[in-house]
């Protein structure tokens, strides 16, 4: 499943947001990616999400693919509506 | 003898022998056998889940020691240890070019560090610094060295890590030598907060020195004087022992009162951020607050935060000094302080734009919320409300409209508040300071915010470098709109006092009381210089001193005849 998200969270995908989104995407099974432009990341990993400098306003496109996509689409859609708890 | 110099990061003296901070070699064989590779891998693992481990345990000494904002950099340092892109990119070197576990990791730390780096932000390029940690940390581990030195005397590295400043014991630790690094950097703000003096970006000649080599660390004019003779060391100790001795008589003044030698009260108030500010503001023995910055509780924030809230936190501050005055600048954003709720659009020149009591009155609502919580908070203590960026009396007036409009609401609904609380206005636009005699009808009070006048009034940014030299506030336009200010607050009756930098410059106090300002606020550091020196002032001799400034024609005269001046004082 692919959908596209934008991060809305005003410090962007910085060391706190991607460490969040990085331990959410390793609670599920499936294989997630993200993508901003032309580059890919390992929604897993917080150094490949930091590494696309994902900023504030930007859109990302998230790639879900094994048994449990349909929670973790969720649950990482909410993570961002949610602008990372930040308020 | 000899010495060498660098940048001057964290003053005060240190004298002891120098010790190398122990670090990781490249000394350690790149490539193994094909069927050691499994061996490799596990190795890396090993010191993986001992990194963690480190990595926990330095956390907590960190967050109780230092605190826990500080603390979080060691969070994060955990989750890149244990990151798959890490862990895939030294598998597969391991994997497939049969690298030892120690050169797959030097590898591809650097790797990622040259990712990070090449990011176009700031932030993004000081991660690289904590990926690069990580990887010193894992090399370290994989060499069999131990975080458990026991560091003493002046510490010598080629540049100070997380990694290696939380193992410090600073009690037995006096100063750092850098080869990296300049005044913001992770070892400096670190030297600063513990007191330690320090010397950075000295550059390569740390090689020359040898553990157990007897250094004098001048952290005010950033030199290090090596093996020096003991009259040199004497001399030192002796310039050590006054600054003891200053600090002991400093910390005793802060709590005298502020009177000048012929009884003149000049209130020394603090400028506070936050609530929680307030314990050092009483701390450092200030006479109240001369600016509370209102933004803190709206930046960061996606809505516009409730009248409970802010009533809670301005009655937080005046709660903690009941009796003594307390100035709350209404909100100054806009400009480079964006509020997410506000949006806008974005400025050619934010400095001169939709900013501060500008933007308010165009978010009429969000600036009545806070004159309610104002009014309400008002009833405890000795509340002053001060508007900031005010350049006309018509802003004025009808800041002061929606004021009093706010307080008939609340006499309506029965709220309980104070509608007679005093009204100010910051002195930060150049026309103000012109008109100082037309606004000051209509005020309570002044306080002249330095920073921006000296940017305006200069037209120079004070943040470029490049036109450094404008933004003085030793410049002499600046001191007339000062005195002009200062002379018109007086014939009205009114008090005029000072929130900006200058307030806290010890040069500036005999110049500003002669000009016939009565209150400054300044950091709590301040506090008790500004203070001591206050209590050492003749305000006729002031008076005179600022009369001949006023005369001269460049910076550097004023500069000059201040510096004359504040030699007849005891700093």
């Amino acid at each position: 499943m692919e959908i596209t998200l934008t991060i809305e969270n005003k410090a962007g995908l910085h060391a706190r947001p991607a460490a969040l989104f990085a331990q959410k995407a390793s609670s599920f099974k499936s294989t997630i990616m993200i993508g901003k432009g032309e580059k890919n990341a390992n929604a897993k990993s917080i150094i490949s999400i930091m590494g696309l400098g994902i900023k504030h306003g930007e859109s990302i496109v998230l790639k879900v693919d094994g048994p449990d996509t349909d929670e973790a689409v969720k649950t990482l859609q909410q993570l961002v509506a949610d602008k990372f708890g930040e308020e | 003898m000899w010495k060498f110099e660098g940048i001057a990061a964290s003053s005060g003296i240190a004298i002891g022998p120098v010790m190398h901070i122990q670090e990781a070699t490249n000394d350690f064989s790149r490539k193994v056998a094909p069927e050691e590779a499994p061996r490799e891998k596990e190795r890396f693992v090993k010191a993986q889940n001992l990194a963690v481990v480190q990595l926990d345990v330095l956390q907590k000494h960190m967050a109780t020691t230092v605190g826990e904002q500080e603390a979080e950099v060691f969070a994060a340092h955990k989750l890149m240890v244990e990151d798959p892109s890490l862990v895939e990119a030294v598998f597969a070197d391991i994997e497939t070019n049969y690298a030892s576990a120690e050169a797959a990791v030097e590898v591809a730390t650097e790797e990622i560090a040259n990712m990070f780096a090449a990011i176009d932000d700031e932030y993004m390029r000081e991660r690289a610094a904590d990926v690069k940690d990580i990887g010193k940390r894992l090399l370290r581990i994989l060499q069999g060295q131990t975080d458990e030195v026991k560091y003493e005397g002046i510490l010598v590295a080629t540049d100070l890590l997380p990694s290696d400043t939380a193992s410090i014991d600073f009690a037995s630790v006096s100063g750092f030598i850098t080869a990296l690094g300049g005044k913001t950097s992770h070892s400096s703000i670190l030297a600063r907060a513990a007191g330690l003096s320090a010397v950075v970006g000295v550059g390569n000649v740390i090689e020359k020195l040898v553990d157990g080599d007897m250094v004098i660390v001048d952290g005010h004019n950033g030199q290090v004087l090596v093996n020096p003779e003991e009259s040199i060391i004497e001399q030192y100790r002796q310039q050590m022992e006054k600054e003891r001795a200053r600090a002991v008589k400093l910390a005793q003044v802060g709590h005298l009162p502020s009177i000048t030698v012929d009884g003149h009260h000049i209130e020394i108030a603090s400028n506070i951020g936050t609530p929680a500010d307030m314990e050092k503001v009483v701390a450092a023995g200030a006479d109240g607050v001369g600016l509370f910055r209102t933004e803190f509780l709206f930046l960061d924030k996606t809505t516009v935060p409730t009248e409970e809230e802010q009533v809670e936190s301005y009655r937080a501050v005046l709660n903690a000094m009941p009796d003594k005055k307390i100035v709350i600048r209404t909100l100054d954003a806009g400009g480079d302080k964006q509020l997410p709720f506000i949006g806008g659009l974005p400025e050619a020149n934010p400095a001169l734009g939709l900013r501060a009591i500008r933007l308010c009155m165009v978010y009429k609502d969000v600036f009545k919320t806070q004159l309610r919580a104002l009014l309400r908070a008002g009833v405890d203590g000795k509340l002053h409300i001060m508007f900031p960026m005010i350049a006309t009396l018509d802003e004025l007036l009808a800041a002061k409209a929606l004021l009093k409009e706010v307080a008939d609401e609340l006499a309506q609904e029965g709220i309980a508040h104070r509608a007679d609380v005093p009204v100010g206005i910051m002195i930060e636009v150049p026309s103000a300071a012109v008109i100082a005699d037309v606004l000051a009808t209509e005020v309570d009070f002044f306080s002249i915010g330095t920073n921006d006048l000296v940017q305006y009034t200069m037209a120079a940014d004070r943040m470029n470098e490049h036109v450094a030299w404008l933004s003085d506030y030793f410049q002499p336009p600046v001191i007339r709109l000062i005195a002009n200010v200062a002379k018109a607050a007086k014939e009205h009756g009114k008090w005029v006092g000072m929130c900006g930098e200058m307030a806290g410059d010890s040069l500036a106090t005999p110049l500003l009381v002669g000009l016939g300002l009565t209150e400054l606020s300044m950091n709590g550091r301040s506090v008790p210089v500004v203070k001591h020196l206050v209590r050492q002032l003749d305000i006729k001799q002031a008076q005179e001193w600022a009369n001949q400034v006023l005369t001269l024609r460049t910076t550097a005269e004023i500069k000059k005849k201040l510096e004359e001046i504040a030699t007849t004082f005891e700093i």
